[in-house]
């Protein structure tokens, strides 16, 4: 239950970041930002959950991060989705996708 | 504004990084940290010089080890997915050949029987390196042609050294055959060594080409 439970949150914050990230380049803060706003709060990124992630995901090459100097001088390291990370959205969306189908013949779980 | 990257270190403590990205960790998370504070206080959740509410609830110690984790994976997906289960099953194959050239008896070589003595557990086991390379490499999580070419990688060494020395010969050996026979040599070893080693690992990759049902 624990290795599925941890399956199922790895996955479907993956499936977040790749998303987000997909219109533009953003910080880690603007990632957890735009997640939660996009997601009306129901999904919600603390420092302890965002940033190991974005360091493995940037390590498999899905996305990448630069240092980067905005308009009042501050320093952000802004990830960018790379080609690899690209390719990897449209799969994971058709699995999610196939996943809540499965679990709507289930247990009348929708996804809308 | 606080010293944010005083607050993290307080907190994390030592990562065992490289220090430059030990410290643009800090950086990074500081800046966080920052922006976090200040959206907090825009709102008026939190007044500005109150800081400890911000991550009241991260275990500092947990973030500071799944940080850790996180750098230390190296491995890059292509490498995990196609290189090492492919070159795994290449170097068993390999072994096994070697194996079988050194052990096997000459007098088995010779026998009547020995497509069926030699070759039949020889296929098998190349179903078998086939399947195991496509497993592996499904387990990575590989794609569909990741997984079909993991399992393949055996066929790269029947390629190298069965078929160039096999060309060679022909070339230097066979020429004084006519041209049907050197025709029908050149299948017959094509077929033994490339088509039917091929086709055996290609029907083991077979079960593992479908994505797994497991989540």
């Amino acid at each position: 239950m624990v290795a599925l439970t941890n399956s199922i949150k790895r996955g479907s914050a993956e499936l977040a970041v790749l998303a987000v990230l997909k219109g533009q380049p953003l910080h880690g803060y603007e990632i957890s930002r735009r997640i939660e706003q996009q997601t009306g709060g129901l999904l919600r990124f603390t420092l302890a959950s965002l940033y190991p992630l974005l360091y493995r995901m940037e390590k498999r090459g899905w996305i990448k991060g630069a240092w980067e100097t905005n308009t009042n001088g501050r320093k952000r390291r802004c990830y960018r989705l790379t080609t690899t990370g690209r390719k990897q959205l449209a799969p994971m969306q058709a699995e999610w996708r196939m996943f809540f189908k499965a679990l709507n013949l289930l247990a009348g779980v929708s996804n809308a | 504004m606080p010293d944010w990257r005083q607050y993290l270190r307080a907190r994390l403590g030592p990562l065992g990084l490289r220090h430059e990205r030990e410290e643009e960790i800090l950086t990074e998370l500081a800046e966080h940290l920052e922006d976090q504070c200040a959206a907090k206080a825009e709102r008026a959740i939190l007044p500005p010089n109150r800081v400890e509410p911000i991550e009241g609830g991260t275990d500092w110690t947990l973030l500071a080890r799944e940080i850790r984790h996180a750098e230390e994976e190296t491995m890059s997906p292509t490498a995990k997915t196609l290189w090492v289960p492919g070159v795994s099953m290449l170097f068993c194959s390999f072994i096994l050949l070697l194996a079988m050239t050194r052990l096997v008896p000459p007098a088995i070589w010779v026998n009547p029987k020995a497509p069926v003595l030699l070759m039949a557990p020889w296929l098998l086991s190349y179903v078998v390196f086939g399947a195991l390379g496509a497993w592996w490499s499904r387990r990575a999580g590989g794609s569909t042609a990741t997984r079909f070419f993991s399992g393949m990688f055996p066929f790269a060494l029947h390629l190298a050294v069965f078929l160039l020395p096999a060309i060679l010969a022909i070339a230097s050996n066979v020429s004084r055959l006519g041209e049907h026979d050197q025709v029908s040599f050149l299948l017959r070893i094509g077929l033994g060594w490339v088509v039917i080693p091929g086709a055996a690992l290609a029907i083991g990759t077979v079960p593992f080409l479908r994505d797994s049902a497991n989540v």
